[in-house]
């Protein structure tokens, strides 16, 4: 599945990966729910470590962060494995996303 | 009934009229109605700011813009619906920045967010306060869940300060100005 905007694209075309590009800021945690609609399905159907991209996601504000952090939780609850590859040479991701270890034993935040 | 008093974090600033840099704006909450405006005012305050360094541009504009669209944001959620003008502003002095945004707001969203400031000022441990959030707002969506404010701090390093002008403007409304400031933008 592919959900493209003017601000972003979500790319669920693989098995157990997803590619988000782009600017998120949308303007409340309720308004993710749609466009991680299958990211969620994703790793609830995942048959392995299922991989979250965002390498190429230039923002996301903390609406965004919150949906996030509430994929972790869903992995978490579906004791599913997570992999999240950042960038570091984009700031939030470098400065903001390393604390969410915490939600999930089995989350691992990659820098690529 | 007597109100409460509004406790205030206020910044003070040696001579608050000499910036090297600012750039001070109003905009009318019904012509930015369409929030993708939030993060185009954002992104040119982050631009504007990044062409006076002479290096990491695209990083400080990243970061202003992050910082920025996060006070905006904010600012605008908790405008009260009969003053919708918000002044957005950002001034450089002596390599400080500060970001402000004023807007007219309830006294409770006030006291929500100075007791916001107070607590992830005094917690040691400012990552366990976002988990702590994050996991307490897991289910709920309310949209002042305050983890922007708290990452700004503890993830960007940013000092919060608020003022409240105290104007006759209503019940329970105030005039608020809050201010982003952060130092060391972009650490060598």
């Amino acid at each position: 599945m592919i959900i493209k905007t003017d601000d972003y694209t979500i790319e669920c075309t693989d098995l157990n990966l997803c590619k988000i590009f782009g600017s998120m800021r949308l303007p409340s945690p309720l308004s993710y729910n749609q466009p991680f609609s299958p990211i969620k399905s994703g790793i609830e159907d995942a048959t392995d470590t299922y991989i979250i991209d965002i390498t190429e996601l230039k923002y996301l504000n903390s609406s965004g962060i919150t949906s996030l952090a509430r994929l972790i939780i869903v992995a978490r609850k579906e004791n599913k494995e997570l992999r999240l590859l950042i960038n570091n040479s984009i700031p939030w991701q470098k400065r903001s996303l390393s604390s969410l270890t915490a939600l999930w034993e089995k989350l691992e935040i990659k820098p690529v | 009934m007597k109100e409460s008093p509004i406790k205030e974090t206020e910044i003070k600033i040696k001579n608050p009229n000499k910036f090297d840099l600012e750039l001070s704006f109003e905009v009318a909450l019904k012509k930015i109605r369409k929030w993708k405006k939030c993060s185009i005012i954002a992104n040119f305050l982050g631009e504007y700011q990044a062409e006076s360094c002479e290096s990491n541009k695209s990083k400080t504009a990243s970061i202003i813009s992050t910082i920025a669209n996060e006070l905006i944001e904010n600012a605008i959620k908790f405008t009260d619906n009969n003053h919708r003008n918000i002044k957005i502003s950002i001034k450089e002095r002596a390599k400080t920045i500060f970001i402000e945004t004023e807007n007219i707001t309830s006294i409770d969203h006030i006291n929500n967010l100075n007791s916001t400031i107070e607590n992830i000022n005094t917690q040691k441990n400012k990552d366990k306060l976002i988990i702590d959030k994050i996991l307490e707002n897991n289910s709920d969506e309310k949209s002042n869940s305050e983890i922007g404010i708290l990452s700004l701090v503890s993830h960007f390093g940013c000092s919060i300060f608020t003022h409240v002008k105290d104007e006759d403007l209503g019940k329970d409304i105030k005039k608020l100005t809050t201010t982003v400031s952060i130092s060391n933008l972009v650490p060598t």
